[in-house]
């Protein structure tokens, strides 16, 4: 703990004292390692998805994550309600109009834009981006944690299953002791860059929304409303304040799916949705490993696809950890349904809903969205919301859609470190819990002050890097403990 | 599976779905359409806000296509109305000459009955052809009327949209055999680009131009309409043209159109569209608050500023003419939803750069920077995206004092401005530092009362060729235009490449009696370059980009692409210019060769190297850990 936090102290102090150096060096390393080996993500990620359905469909899907005899902690609704909210950012909000828009603008890899094949393509693109790989990415961080930690009642620790796993001896615990600091690591920074980003989402919105203009005041004080939401909910617990919000946020994005189905096109949106799920299947198995080399477009791939991985990578060890926690009880099939075919249903939905009534407007209404999602995507959605009946309750719906959004983002990450930094128990003290909750908020609110969001970036996505490594190692111990251990005829 | 919340909302959900699609079934909302320029735009926005008050579910097709299309695609029903002129459809429908003499609403009710259809009460104006020249020209020639022009030996040039010129009935053609004149050519414009004829006529290109009665700019630029003696236009009254079961279906509709029976008169419909065509606003704007102005739509107290105001920079003397119009036309159709504001500003480039505005109509010259050692250096942070127009060096003088060997001191725009960057760089390469002195004023104006109280021996301005502040400087002040001589020989001037030798045409301006040598730099549209490439995507969950760079994205290709062909510019930008890649698609993209790159390699290496051992230590045996049979706690460190 005391390592995790003076490397924490270091870098971040490194990151506002030279914020350039630190950003050159964090966005050059995640650059060079995009530009040189872009293809292992691809086709990690691809595999991942691949492994999970082979768990989940396989001889061990049965395999309780539990004793054979437990229950699930919680109803399944919220157990939904709540891996959604911590898996997904204030960005599914931004990006839903803005993504295929985007991609029916501008599409790549040679499609004419703006035409029907342009939409097509960008709601197949936009689903591989947010569909099955980013939850499988999220499964399986999450299912190698659960599988030790509640069917063989060891810590919640990410080194848990290397060093279950591995020969015990000095390497197997220097591996496991960099592990847990590399996660811890990633964790902090990626939690921090997150929250000055959302921070800034909110500012952006209540721009738009109400003409307030973008200070650095008006930042605090959304920092300072979000630290206090965050951390009383971190406080009362799981069951408690996570919950209710998520499920608070849940209905939220069900309403807001609502008014733009009914009041949109409806059977356009309908339509879209049904078309999305055919396109994507049809295009997964080729699109899963497809990168633009030939087509001279590999900025494309880096700057869309690889991004996007990176980002759920990036988000992997505390969401993973959090979705773990939440799990128990359930079994491996059970888990992989659940965080992963549930979610991305829902996500299709809701990008044929959001995106597939953009698209409505680009081809048949009165059109100028791209324009705008090219300049700020901030903006398209807002003036989206525009075309709604109620546009201002929508745009104020959205607004607190985002904050909260932020809010179980944050929780569930003050939780998470607080698992990792007090040796993996399941339910941390409570003022170790508001002791992280500070710090994350003092190392927001400097970022913040510091103005280079650069900085947040860097900070948010560094931590993928090493944890790719560790992730592989993970569920190499995981599969071995699997193949040896488990007969695959559990509960059967 | 999912849960036992979501399923009540769920099936509300449905419900409402089903409710929704049971109540929409029978009617089909009413497709609207229109031709393509903004007059017609703006009436069928009109009607479409009219039709949407009333209740009426409407499908926008603005602009849907010229009149003979919209009329064979209104009688099968792929538009249900658009506003339609009855002279028009007289025409349309070749009915003989006879019957177009005067057309009443009654007569044209009649006529398009039978084909299924309802002709409403007009708007209230009638927007006729005409055939409009320049003073000039009319006073040189002696025309007046059209018959006059059967007179002219030489015969007439004209300029005429695609449309007019196909007309068989009332079309270029019929109109030059009824009156007996020679076409010795006739170049065509598109009909939405109004401006275009006006440019046309202005530099001279042309003697003759078919324009339309409420075109914003009739009258002015010293142009006016040539009188219609034999009376061989019919009227034009628009009106809104609807399929007759339409009606039926919503009867309301009737209502809600008949609210605009003689609320439009011309002059109010050229005000209109001069916001448009001229002030760079919406079409969708216009038609909306001039409904409200007429009280037929509830006025919006809480009027919100439009979302994503698109702002194009020009030169303040550009107010007077026709490129940055042409630029902001092009802006527009391009980016249809967007507000766009062209604001006047000292430096268009730095505004660009600055991202205060989008867009900037910039000059060749302002791509350029000249060291003190004389060195061009070129920038890069800003990039053309499409060629407007040629721009020339005006050098005007008192005509007392038309010797430039005698000057001191020359009037010139604001410092930084394309004309004080020219006559800077034209004095130091000639070496005339010393001599002549550069006052720097604030605008046009300023420069011209410079000349007018002797403040000034001359003015330097840079404007495309008849640009209507000089004709009437030059006009009714009786100032020169004067050949500076700086072209002469092996100029030095020459060596910069962004100006251009041209000459000026004798009698291109009031007075000149000579052609006159100067120099030429092209006027592009210029947009900002964000000069930090960053690899990794903008993208991401938690990633917003107008968040962190306020200042614009670079102008993505393809729109760039859509600009030039906007633009409808038969030059290519200057290939001294850096300019969008989206312009040349065609030109294929320098690739690097194939090089090693060690560290690219080892990066390479250590990844296949980690799957390989991550794949060994998966097909060995796991370690006996007591943790894994006994299913407690392992010790931590």
């Amino acid at each position: 703990m005391l390592i995790s936090f003076a490397l924490v102290l270091g870098f971040g102090i490194w990151g506002l004292v030279s914020p350039e150096q630190m950003t050159a060096a964090a966005v050059g390393a995640v650059n060079f390692v995009l530009g040189s080996v872009g293809w292992l993500y691809l086709a990690l990620c691809s595999s991942f998805l691949l492994l999970a359905g082979w768990l989940a469909f396989g001889r061990y899907g049965r395999v309780r994550l539990g004793p054979d005899d437990s229950e699930p902690e919680f109803s399944t609704a919220s157990w939904l309600a709540m891996l959604f909210a911590g898996g997904m950012g204030a960005g599914l909000v931004f990006w839903g109009v803005a993504e295929p828009v985007s991609h029916f603008a501008h599409p790549p890899g040679g499609t004419a834009a703006s035409t029907p094949a342009s939409a097509r393509l960008a709601m197949v693109l936009t689903n591989l981006h947010w569909g099955l790989h980013a939850w499988s990415i999220y499964a399986v961080c999450s299912l190698v944690l659960a599988y030790f930690i509640f069917r063989r009642g060891m810590p919640g620790l990410v080194s848990t299953p290397i060093r279950a796993a591995l020969p015990a001896g000095p390497g197997t615990r220097f591996l496991g002791f960099a592990s847990d600091v590399a996660a811890t690591f990633a964790v902090v920074f990626g939690l921090a860059g997150s929250l000055v980003m959302g921070v800034l989402q909110v500012r952006a919105g209540l721009g738009e929304a109400l003409g307030l203009a973008p200070t650095n005041a008006l930042s605090m004080a959304i920092l300072a409303l979000l630290a206090v939401a965050f951390m009383l909910s971190a406080s009362t617990g799981l069951s408690k304040g996570i919950q209710i919000l998520s499920n608070i946020n849940m209905l939220l994005v069900i309403g807001l799916l609502l008014v733009v189905v009914v009041f949109g096109p409806t059977a356009y949106i309908m339509e879209a949705f049904v078309n999305s799920l055919g396109d994507y299947l049809a295009a997964l198995p080729a699109y899963s490993f497809r990168m633009l080399s030939y087509e001279g477009q590999m900025d494309w791939t880096s700057g869309w696809t690889l991004t996007y991985l990176i980002w759920w990578i990036a988000w992997g060890p505390f969401v993973g950890i959090f979705i773990a926690r939440i799990s128990r009880g359930r079994t491996i099939r059970e888990f992989c349904i659940g965080v992963i075919i549930v979610p991305t249903v829902f996500s299709l939905f809701w990008f044929a809903a959001l995106g597939g009534a953009s698209i409505w407007i680009e081809l048949n209404g009165g059109g100028g969205l791209s324009e705008l999602v090219a300049e700020d995507t901030a903006t398209a959605l807002f003036a989206f919301l525009d075309y709604m009946p109620f546009g201002a309750v929508l745009t104020g719906l959205a607004l607190i859609l985002i904050f909260i959004f932020l809010v179980t983002s944050a929780d569930s990450g003050t939780f998470v470190i607080s698992m990792m930094t007090s040796e993996g128990q399941l339910n941390p003290r409570t003022s170790l819990k508001l002791a992280w909750g500070t710090a994350i908020t003092l190392l927001t609110l400097a970022i913040l002050l510091s103005g280079s969001v650069e900085v947040a970036k860097a900070m948010a996505i560094f931590g993928a890097i090493p944890f790719t490594l560790i992730l592989v190692l993970q569920i190499v111990s995981f599969l071995r403990t699997l193949r040896d251990t488990e007969t695959g005829a559990a509960g059967r | 599976m999912s849960g036992s919340r979501k399923s009540p909302l769920a099936v509300l959900a449905l419900c409402a779905v089903c409710l929704l699609g049971a109540c929409g079934g029978g009617r089909e909302p009413v497709r609207i359409g229109s031709q393509a320029f903004t007059e017609q735009k703006i009436l069928a926005e009109m009607m479409a806000l009219l039709a949407e008050d009333a209740g009426v579910p409407v499908i926008r097709a603005i602009p849907y296509g010229d009149n003979r299309r919209s009329l064979a695609a209104i009688q099968v029903g792929e538009i249900d109305a658009y506003p339609e002129y009855d002279g028009s459809l007289f025409a349309l429908i070749g009915l003989p000459a006879t019957a177009t003499r005067g057309i009443t609403p009654e007569k044209t009710r009649k006529l398009v009955e039978p084909l299924g259809l309802r002709w409403m009460q007009p708007f209230g104006f009638e927007n006729d052809f005409v055939l409009a020249v320049r003073r000039d020209f009319a006073l040189q020639r002696d025309v007046r009327t059209i018959s006059d022009l059967a007179s002219l030996p030489e015969g007439v040039s004209v300029a005429a949209d695609s449309g007019f010129r196909a007309r068989p009935v009332d079309g270029l053609y019929a109109l030059a055999r009824r009156y007996g004149f020679e076409i010795t050519d006739a170049s065509v414009f598109p009909v939405d680009d109004r401006m275009a004829a006006y440019e046309a006529l202005a530099s001279r290109a042309v003697d003759v131009a078919t324009v339309f009665r409420t075109d914003p700019w009739l009258g002015g630029y010293g142009i006016f309409a040539l009188e219609d003696d034999l009376g061989f236009f019919p009227v034009y009254q628009p009106a809104p043209l609807v399929r007759a079961d339409v009606l039926e279906a919503y009867p309301q509709l009737a209502d809600a159109w008949s609210g605009l029976a003689g609320k439009i008169d011309i002059e109010r419909m050229q005000l209109l569209n001069a916001r448009v065509d001229g002030g760079g606003e919406d079409y969708r704007n216009v038609a909306r608050q001039a409904l409200e102005e007429l009280g037929l739509l509830p006025a919006q107290p809480t009027q919100e500023e439009p979302k994503g105001e698109l702002t194009l920079a020009v030169t303040p003397l550009s107010d007077l003419g026709y490129l940055p119009i042409r630029a902001a036309a092009a802006l527009r159709e391009v980016m249809p939803a967007r507000r766009l504001t062209v604001r006047a500003v000292a430096v268009p480039a730095e505004a660009v750069r600055s991202g205060e505005a989008r867009f900037g109509l910039v000059g060749a010259e302002d791509f350029f920077r000249v060291d003190e050692t004389g060195r061009l250096e070129r920038v890069t942070d800003i990039e053309a995206v499409g060629m407007v127009g040629n721009r020339l060096l005006h050098v005007i003088a008192r005509p007392d004092n038309v010797d430039p060997a005698g000057w001191e001191r020359l009037a010139v725009g604001p410092e930084g401005s394309g004309s004080w960057n020219i006559a800077k760089i034209v004095i130091e390469t000639l070496g005339l530092e010393d001599k002549i002195e550069l006052i720097s004023t604030a605008d046009f104006n300023a420069q011209r009362e410079a000349l007018d109280d002797g403040d000034a021996d001359a003015l330097l301005v840079i404007a495309e060729r008849g640009h209507a502040g000089i004709m009437r400087l030059l006009g009714d002040l009786e100032h020169r235009l004067v050949d500076t001589g700086v072209l002469e020989g092996d100029s030095p001037v020459l060596r910069y490449p962004f100006l251009r030798p041209v000459v000026i045409p004798a009698g291109v301006y009031p007075g000149q009696s000579e052609p006159i040598d100067t120099l030429a730099t092209q006027a592009v549209l210029a947009s900002r370059v964000p000069l930090d490439d960053d690899g990794l995507g903008e993208s991401g969950p938690g990633f917003v980009p107008g968040v962190f760079t306020r200042l614009p994205q670079r102008l993505p290709f393809d729109t760039a692409a859509r600009i030039r062909d906007a633009l409808r510019s038969t030059e290519a930008v200057d290939p001294t210019l850096p300019a969008s890649p989206g312009l040349y698609p065609e030109t294929p993209p320098v690739r690097p060769r194939i090089s090693v790159r060690p560290g690219v390699v080892a990066m390479n290496v250590l990844a296949v190297a980690f799957l390989t051992a991550m794949v060994m230590l998966y097909l060995t045996a796991l370690p006996k850990n007591p943790a894994l049979t006994m299913s407690s706690a392992v010790d931590d460190d």
